[in-house]
C-alpha cells in the first residue's frame, strides 16, 4: 500500500485488468487440476495471489472512487474459502502470521503519525470525543443488544442478569475502532487536515481506554453471569502492570530505534520485520500489549528526535506488501455464510452503531467548539472495525464459554459489515472535508506552458 | 525452538547478508561460495545440534521454497549477463555445453552405481541420475566473483571464467524441470499429465507470469509497487508450480528470463532483483543445510562420493577442452577445470527442491550430493582459480594490493560505494601510472 501515484492511462488500467484475469485463470486452473494439495503449497500460492490480486484490484477500484483497502478486502473475499475457494482455509490461517507484522507496523506508524503539538492543539476535542463516543456508544449499543437479545439463540438459556452482562460486553466491543483501516486509508491518501489528525489521535488513544474498559466490563459481566463469582481486584493490578510495562518498554524501544536511525539508518526493512516478529513474541511472553508498545515507540521517535520521517518512510515501504496481504487475508476471513445467517441482527447492530457514532461525533464536536468540518466529518473514520474487535471478541469467548462462540460469531458478522463500509465512509469523509485535495494536485501532471511560436 | 525465534535468526542472517555484501561488490568477506551457511544449517539442523527440529523445518518450508525459488528468479533475470555486460553467445553456448557434460557424466555415474550401492531400480534410478546430474553441473558465479574481486584480478582468463560461471545456470534448471515432469503424479492431482506436458507447463507458467510481471512493471513507475508485483508473481508462480508437481525453481528461472525479454525496464528489474541475491542466499543456505538427512547411511554417502568424483573428473575434462579451444585460456594450466569446481546457492536450491519433491532416498541423496559438491567445491575451486589467475599473470603483486578489504578503510569505502571494487583497482592503476609520469617530489630541488 503506497501513496497515490500519478494518474494511470486507460492502457495501464487495461494491462492491470488483464493481469488480474490471467492470475485468476492460472490459480483457478491449478486448483481444478490439483484440488487437494499440501498446506504449505497453498500458503505460498495464496500469499502470492492475495498480494497480486489485492494490489491490482485496489488500483482498479480507485477508478470508481473506492479506497485501496476495499480492493484488498474484495480480492480476499472473492478468492477466499467462502466464495471461490482459490485460497483455502488452511492457507488463510497460515497467512495469519502476517497479521503479527502488520499490526506492529500499523502501531509504529500510528504512533509516529501523532505529533505532540497537534495533540496539544486537539486535546479538548479528543477529550470530549473520547467521553461522548465511548459513553454514548456503550449505552446505546448495550440497550440495542438487550432489545435484540430475544432473537439470539445463544442467549436462550441465560437468565436476564446474565444477558445484561453480555449486553455490556457487546457495548464495550462496539467502542472499538480499527487503527489498521484508518492507517490504511491515511497511507494511501496522505490527507492533511483536522479530520485526519483527530481520527488518528482518537483511534490510537482509544486503544488504551478500550483495554481498561474491557477488563472492567469483563469483571462486571463475570459477576452478572455467575452470581457466585467475586470481583478480583488483582486483575486490575495486572492490567496496570501491563499498561505501564508496555509504555516503558515502548519508550525504550523508541530510544533504541532513534539511535539506530541516527547512527546506522540502513536495512530498515529487515530491522522492522525482525522487530515486528521478535518483539511481538517477546511482548506476548511478558504479557505486555504489543499495540501500545509499538505505538509508544513510534511516538517517541517522531516527537523526541528528527528521525520520524525516516521511520515513517521505512514503515510505508514495508507496509506496501504487508498491508495488502493483511487486509486481503482479513477479506478472506470474512465468513459470508455466517453473515447470511445473522444478517438481520448484524445489520441492525452495525446500523445503530453507525448512527450512534455519527450522533456522538456531532455532540462532541459542538461541545468542544470544533470547526464545522469536524462536526460534519469527524465521525467518518470511527465506523471501521476489524482485527482489534475480533481479537476482543475472542478474549470474551475464551472467558465465557457459556455464550462465547455465538458472541464471537455475531461480532465477526458485524465486523464484516463495518470492515467493508467503514473505509469507504472514511475516504468519502476525507474527500468531502477537502483533506485529500493537495494529493490530487501533486499527482496531476504539471501543466507545461506551450512554447511561444517562432516568429515567421 | 520457537518458530518466531528461528524466523528472527534468519532475518538477522539476511541483515548480515545485505549489510556485508551490499550491491554487487563482495569485498572479500566470508567464504567464496557461502558454504559456511550451508554447514551452519547442517550444524543447527536435526542431524547436528537439533536446534532446528524437523517440525520447525516443516513450519519454515514455505520460506525455504520461496527463498530458493527467488534465487532461481535472480539467476534467470541475469542469464546472459555478467554484471551489466552481455556475455558473448559463444561463451554462453560453451558454458551450457560444459554444464551438460558434467550433468551427463555425474548422472551417468550415479545411474551405474545406484543398483550396486543403494538398491534403487526402475524410475527411482532415473530420478536419482537426473537429480544428481542437476546437483553437480553448476559453477557458482559468486565464488568466481569473490576470487577476482578479492585479488583484484583482471584479464582475459578472469573474464572467461566469470562468463562461463554466469551462463551455465540454465542446465540444472532445465534438468530439474525434466526430473519433476517425469516424476510421480503429485498428491491431490486429478489429471495425469505426460512428461512433455509437464515440461511445457513449467516453461509456459514461467513465461506467462514473467510476461505478466514485466507488463505490470512497465505500467508502474513506483518502485514499491513494482516490488509488490514481482514478489506476488514470484510467489504465485512458485505455489502453482508446486501444486501441479512441477519444478518451481525452473518455472522461476524461466520467469526471470521472460522479465528480461519482455520488459522495457529489464535493466532496472535486473538491478532490483540482484540487490536481493545475497540477503536471500544466507537464510536459504542455512535452511537447505538443515534439511540434510542421513537416514540412508553409508550406502548413500558412497553414491555421493561417486557423484562428486565424477564431477571433479568432468570439470577437469571440460577445463582441458576450454584450454585447448579458447585463446583467452592460452596461459592456463591443464587444471583449469578444477578452478570451476565451486558451487553454491543454486546447487543447494536444486538439492532442496529435489528433496522436497522426492521425500525418500532419491531426494535425500540428491540433497547430500549438492551439499557435498558445495563443500568440495569450496575447498578446491577458489584455490585453484587463484592459482590459475596468478599463473596467467592476472593477479597483481601483493605489494600493489591493499592487504585489508578496501571497504574497511573509510576513504576507500566511499570510493567502493561509488565505483565498486573493480573501479578501485582501475583507479589505483591510473594513479600509479600518473605517479610514474610525474617528477619525483623527493628529487625536486
Amino acid at each position: 500500500m503506497s501513496g497515490a501515484g500519478a494518474r494511470k492511462t486507460i492502457g495501464a488500467r487495461m494491462v492491470q485488468a488483464s493481469a488480474l484475469v490471467v492470475i485468476f485463470g492460472i490459480l483457478f486452473t491449478a486448483t481444478q487440476l490439483a484440488p487437494a494439495s499440501r498446506a504449505v503449497v497453498g500458503t505460498v500460492a495464496g500469499l502470492g495471489f492475495l498480494l497480486l490480486a489485492g494490489t491490482l484490484l485496489s488500483e482498479l477500484v480507485e477508478t470508481i472512487g473506492l479506497p485501496h483497502l476495499s480492493g484488498y478486502l474484495i480480492a480476499g473475499l472473492i478468492a477466499g474459502p467462502h466464495v471461490l475457494h482459490l485460497v483455502d482455509h488452511d492457507a488463510v490461517e497460515s497467512l495469519s502470521i502476517v497479521n503479527t507484522l502488520a499490526l506492529a507496523l500499523i502501531a509504529i506508524a500510528g504512533g509516529a503519525e501523532l505529533r505532540l503539538e497537534q495533540l496539544r492543539e486537539s486535546a479538548r476535542s479528543l477529550a470530549w470525543a473520547m467521553l461522548v463516543q465511548c459513553g454514548l456508544v456503550l449505552v446505546v449499543m448495550t440497550l440495542t443488544f438487550l432489545l435484540v437479545a430475544r432473537f439470539l439463540p445463544f442467549l436462550d438459556h441465560l437468565p436476564p442478569m446474565a444477558v445484561l452482562g453480555v449486553a455490556l460486553l457487546w457495548g464495550t466491543i462496539s467502542m472499538t475502532r480499527s487503527p489498521s483501516a484508518v492507517l490504511g486509508i491515511i497511507t494511501q491518501l496522505r490527507p492533511k487536515g483536522p479530520v485526519t489528525t483527530f481520527t488518528l489521535s482518537f483511534v490510537m488513544a482509544s486503544d488504551i481506554v478500550l483495554v481498561v474498559s474491557l477488563a472492567l466490563m469483563m469483571t462486571i459481566a463475570k459477576v452478572l453471569v455467575d452470581p457466585g463469582a467475586a470481583v478480583q481486584l488483582g486483575d486490575f493490578v495486572t492490567l496496570g502492570h501491563e499498561l505501564l510495562g508496555s509504555t516503558a518498554l515502548g519508550t525504550t524501544l523508541g530510544l533504541v530505534l532513534m539511535i539506530y536511525l541516527r547512527f546506522v539508518g540502513k536495512q530498515l526493512l529487515v530491522v522492522l520485520v525482525a522487530l515486528g516478529f521478535g518483539m511481538t513474541e517477546l511482548l506476548r511472553y511478558v504479557h505486555f500489549d504489543p499495540l501500545l508498545t509499538f505505538m509508544v515507540a513510534g511516538f517517541v521517535v517522531q516527537n523526541f528526535s528528527e528521525q520520524g520521517g525516516k521511520l515513517l518512510h521505512a514503515v510505508e515501504e514495508a507496509g506496501a506488501v504487508v498491508f495488502v496481504v493483511f487486509f486481503a487475508t482479513a477479506g478472506a476471513h470474512l465468513d459470508i455464510p455466517l453473515l447470511f445467517a445473522l444478517w438481520p441482527i448484524a445489520l441492525t447492530l452495525a446500523g445503530v452503531r453507525g448512527v450512534t457514532t455519527y450522533m456522538a461525533g456531532r455532540i462532541a464536536a459542538s461541545a468542544a467548539n470544533d470547526p464545522p468540518v469536524m462536526k460534519r466529518w469527524g465521525w467518518s473514520g470511527l465506523v471501521s472495525q476489524a482485527g482489534l474487535t475480533i481479537g476482543f471478541s475472542i478474549v470474551v469467548a475464551r472467558a465465557f464459554p457459556e455464550f462465547g462462540d455465538g458472541f464471537r460469531s455475531l461480532a465477526i458478522g458485524v465486523v464484516a459489515i463495518n470492515e467493508m463500509v467503514g473505509p469507504v465512509l472514511f475516504k468519502f469523509g476525507l474527500d468531502r472535508a477537502g483533506e485529500t485535495k493537495h494529493v490530487e494536485a501533486e499527482a496531476a501532471p504539471p501543466e507545461v506552458a506551450a512554447p511561444p511560436e517562432a516568429p515567421a | 525452538m520457537n518458530a518466531y525465534l528461528v524466523l528472527v535468526a534468519l532475518l538477522v542472517l539476511a541483515y548480515a547478508g545485505s549489510a556485508l555484501f551490499r550491491g554487487r561488490s563482495i569485498q572479500g568477506y566470508g567464504l567464496p561460495s557461502g558454504t559456511e551457511y550451508l554447514v551452519l544449517g547442517v550444524a543447527v539442523g536435526p542431524i547436528g545440534l537439533g536446534t532446528l527440529t524437523r517440525s520447525a523445518l516443516g513450519t519454515f518450508e514455505p520460506i525455504a521454497i520461496a527463498t530458493l525459488s527467488w534465487l532461481a528468479l535472480v539467476a534467470g533475470a541475469n542469464l546472459g549477463y555478467a554484471g551489466e555486460n552481455r556475455i558473448p553467445l559463444r561463451r554462453t553456448a560453451a558454458s551450457i555445453g560444459i554444464g551438460a557434460l558434467c550433468m551427463a557424466l555425474t548422472g551417468g555415474a550415479a545411474w551405474f552405481a545406484a543398483p550396486w550401492l543403494i538398491d534403487l531400480t526402475g524410475p527411482d534410478r532415473i530420478y536419482l541420475a537426473i537429480g544428481v546430474g542437476c546437483a553437480s553441473c553448476e559453477t557458482t558465479r559468486a565464488a568466481v566473483r569473490w576470487v577476482t574481486e578479492r585479488h583484484g584480478a583482471r584479464g582475459p582468463l578472469s573474464d572467461l571464467v566469470s562468463d562461463l560461471a554466469e551462463a551455465d545456470d540454465s542446465v540444472p534448471f532445465l534438468g530439474l524441470a525434466v526430473l519433476f515432469a517425469i516424476g510421480p503424479t503429485p498428491e491431490g492431482a486429478v489429471v495425469t499429465v505426460p512428461a512433455w506436458g509437464g515440461l511445457l507447463a513449467t516453461l509456459g507458467l514461467g513465461a506467462v507470469l514473467g510476461a505478466t510481471a514485466s507488463a505490470l512493471a512497465d505500467v508502474e513507475k513506483r518502485t514499491t509497487e513494482r516490488w509488490g508485483f514481482l514478489l506476488g508473481t514470484a510467489l504465485l508462480n512458485t505455489g502453482v508450480a508446486m501444486r501441479l508437481g512441477l519444478s518451481a525453481p525452473s518455472a522461476m528461472f524461466v520467469m526471470g528470463i521472460a522479465l528480461n525479454v519482455f520488459s522495457r525496464h529489464g535493466r532496472e528489474l535486473r538491478s532490483m532483483l540482484s540487490s536481493t541475491e545475497r540477503p536471500i542466499m544466507m537464510p536459504a543456505l542455512v535452511l537447505a543445510g538443515a534439511h540434510l538427512d542421513l537416514a540412508d547411511g553409508s550406502s548413500a554417502w558412497a553414491i555421493v562420493g561417486v557423484a562428486v568424483t565424477a564431477r571433479v573428473i568432468a570439470k577437469a575434462a571440460a577445463g582441458m577442452l576450454v584450454a585447448q579451444v579458447s585463446p583467452a585460456a592460452a596461459k592456463s594450466s591443464p587444471f583449469l577445470g578444477l578452478a570451476m569446481l565451486s558451487s553454491g546457492a543454486l546447487t543447494a536450491c536444486v538439492g532442496l527442491a529435489a528433496a522436497l519433491r522426492f521425500p525418500g532416498p532419491v531426494g535425500r541423496v540428491v540433497l547430500a550430493t549438492s551439499i557435498a559438491s558445495c563443500v568440495i567445491g569450496e575447498l578446491l575451486g577458489p584455490a585453484m582459480l587463484r592459482r590459475e589467475l596468478r599463473g596467467a599473470g592476472e593477479v597483481p603483486d601483493a605489494a600493489t594490493r591493499t592487504p585489508v578489504p578496501a571497504s574497511r578503510v573509510p576513504a576507500a569505502a566511499a570510493a567502493v560505494a561509488r565505483r565498486g571494487r573493480g573501479g578501485i583497482v582501475a583507479a589505483r592503476a591510473r594513479s600509479r601510472a600518473a605517479a610514474e609520469t610525474k617528477p619525483d617530489r623527493g628529487s625536486m630541488p
